[in-house]
């Protein structure tokens, strides 16, 4: 077990990014993110590679889930005060491609019941894929809020034909712990999905969208 | 909370040895085995046909054809045909043996025949020479007639282009339902009319082809809310999907229902080894048996780690353990007709699998060949 961010220096660094937001304030929420330089990866032959990761603490806390539900599900949401839609709502839309689109912009994600979610594509065309919003399955067995947490701290990231990467991890009204813990989390698992792990990574930094980015490793 | 560390752990196995021959109760060796490179390429794909016939494509964008008979393999031919874009797969046509396609990233489809030396008999190419279309994947239909290709996201737009196998030029194509690379597209293996196509933007689609458009051929949407790296059809109904975070996901792609998720740890422990980070997931398949079979490895050491398990009652219980492996497996293609499966990877090594029972006399027969084909080929890697 050899140590490659110590707990202090991952802290000097999100506490380094947060000054830099706090002397110079901006308009705007800004994004944390967390930059992955990767080394002895041969993009024309290793597997390129994207994926998930669950993050503990949101990162985009004004994001909107819509919940398209069944009776049990919209009464749900009615009382926790989710947006929701049942079948009927859905049909009624006609598929027409421009209430789809619109449906699909007012809302940053979906989740759907069950029973709705296999019709989507009957009732819906594929408007919410092109939208790259089609909902995630919302079951009976887990909480609802629980769920819409769940699809809110779910980041995305992507490798592709250049040696490096960046996830979203966070934003700059977090507090050091819970900016620090979804570091923590981001790249025990991007390594995790590394063949040679850490042996792969050549460097890692983390950044607010205006500020200076600060090293990590 | 604690410094990030470097889990320096090693991965190893987590029951005894004679335990362990005991789970992985089905036992495989290797029949013959084949270096085709020492140019450090790896083999990207792997298809093989009724007849034996095993298509092969390396990473310097070569194919090569080899035959597998009297338990060896031979080749048949190599070909060159996508320069400079990188090959990204071979399909054989299920129809005819001796016909083969690839495609690739310079937007292109090439039928082979692999007779005489093996040429190009026809290309197939898109319209609009303007926008390149670079193809990730590509499958032929059952009755051998309809290719559909899948493309890497094109200015917002991730496209399938479907082909009639007698001209040039596509039929059409789709681009609204995914919206990023199409890595994979999987034909029904018995109705002509039902594809699957995954996509590193985490859904799986289910199409009918022979509706008129997009939007009515589009029967299921089903969210893996992962990248998709590899989908296989298990029989008439169900689809095993390998993503890019090494987990697994079985679906009913008729129903649009998902059977059940086992995640990278799951897995990692069902072929007992201890570290999760070290584990890949190659492919699933039907066994001769009608066995859902899993096939995993570990990336740890020089990755000669390569197990089986099968899904019984939902759950992933030790198949085989592919005991003299040698590398990193990318690919592989199994013969329930022949219970044999090939596999290909990174150290360039396309191995034959074959049931330990039915062939006794099979080690001196590989003996005699390895020995024999090393006096003839200079380029035959000695291990």
């Amino acid at each position: 077990m050899s140590s490659k961010v110590s707990r202090d220096t991952l802290y000097e660094c999100v506490n380094a990014v947060l000054q830099s937001s706090k002397d110079k304030k901006r308009n705007f929420l800004e994004t944390v993110e967390l930059q992955i330089g990767l080394k002895n990866y041969d993009p024309q032959k290793d597997k390129r590679f994207s994926g998930t990761v669950k993050l503990k603490y949101i990162p985009r806390p004004k994001m909107q889930v819509c919940v398209l539900g069944d009776q049990q599900h919209c009464d749900e949401a009615k009382t926790l005060n989710v947006p929701c839609m049942d079948a009927e709502a859905l049909k009624k839309l006609n598929k027409n491609k421009k209430l789809v689109k619109k449906l699909a912009k007012k809302f940053d994600a979906f989740l759907a019941s069950e029973s709705l979610i296999k019709q989507i594509p009957r009732l819906l065309g594929p408007g919410l894929n092109k939208a790259g919003k089609f909902p995630g399955l919302l079951s009976h067995q887990e909480s609802m809020t629980q769920k819409i947490d769940e699809v809110k701290g779910t980041i995305k990231f992507q490798m592709k034909k250049v040696l490096c990467l960046s996830v979203a991890v966070g934003h700059v009204d977090m507090t050091p712990d819970e900016l620090a813990q979804n570091v923590h989390l981001s790249i025990n698992f991007l390594v995790s999905l590394l063949k040679k792990h850490w042996q792969n990574v050549r460097s890692l930094h983390m950044k607010s969208t205006m500020g200076p980015p600060q090293r990590l490793y | 909370m604690a410094d990030i560390v470097d889990n320096e752990e090693n991965d190893r196995d987590t029951v005894e040895p004679e335990e362990l021959e005991q789970m992985f109760s089905k036992k495989y060796k290797i029949v013959t085995e084949h270096a085709v490179s020492l140019l450090h390429s790896y083999i990207h794909r792997l298809d093989g046909t009724k007849s034996l016939n095993l298509a092969i494509s390396l990473s310097d964008n070569s194919i090569e054809i080899y035959k597998l008979s009297d338990s060896s393999l031979h080749q048949v031919c190599r070909l060159h045909g996508h320069k400079e874009a990188t090959l990204t797969q071979v399909v054989f046509s299920p129809k005819e043996d001796n016909l083969l396609y690839s495609t690739g990233l310079d937007g292109l489809v090439k039928l082979w025949d692999i007779r005489a030396g093996g040429s190009c008999v026809l290309e197939y190419k898109d319209e609009e020479e303007e926008i390149l279309r670079p193809y990730e994947c590509m499958d032929v239909s059952c009755n051998g007639i309809v290719l559909c290709t899948g493309s890497q996201l094109v200015d917002d737009d991730a496209y399938l282009v479907f082909f009639d196998q007698r001209k040039p030029k596509p039929l059409g194509g789709y681009w609204n339902s995914h919206t990023d690379d199409v890595t994979q597209i999987k034909f029904h293996p018995t109705r002509m009319e039902i594809l699957v196509s995954g996509s590193l933007d985490g859904l799986i689609n289910v199409y009918n082809i022979v509706e008129e458009t997009e939007e009515d051929a589009l029967l299921y949407s089903l969210n893996v809310e992962n990248s998709i790296d590899t989908l296989s059809w298990l029989d008439g109904e169900h689809v095993g999907c390998v993503t890019q975070s090494n987990d697994y996901q079985l679906w009913n792609a008729i129903s649009g229902d998902i059977v059940k998720e086992y995640e990278r740890d799951k897995v990692s422990r069902s072929i007992k080894r201890s570290k999760e980070d070290d584990c890949y997931l190659v492919d699933s398949f039907t066994s001769a048996e009608g066995r859902r079979v899993l096939l995993a490895g570990s990336h740890a050491g020089s990755g000669d780690v390569l197990r089986s398990v099968a899904v019984v009652d939902k759950k992933l219980q030790p198949c085989s353990n592919f005991k003299d492996n040698k590398q990193v497996v990318r690919s592989c293609w199994y013969s329930a007709q022949h219970d044999i499966l090939v596999t290909s990877g990174e150290s360039g090594i396309l191995s034959v699998w074959g049931d330990c029972q039915s062939e006794p006399e099979a080690p001196e027969v590989r003996k005699l060949t390895d020995s024999l084909s090393k006096l003839q080929d200079g380029r035959h890697k000695p291990y």
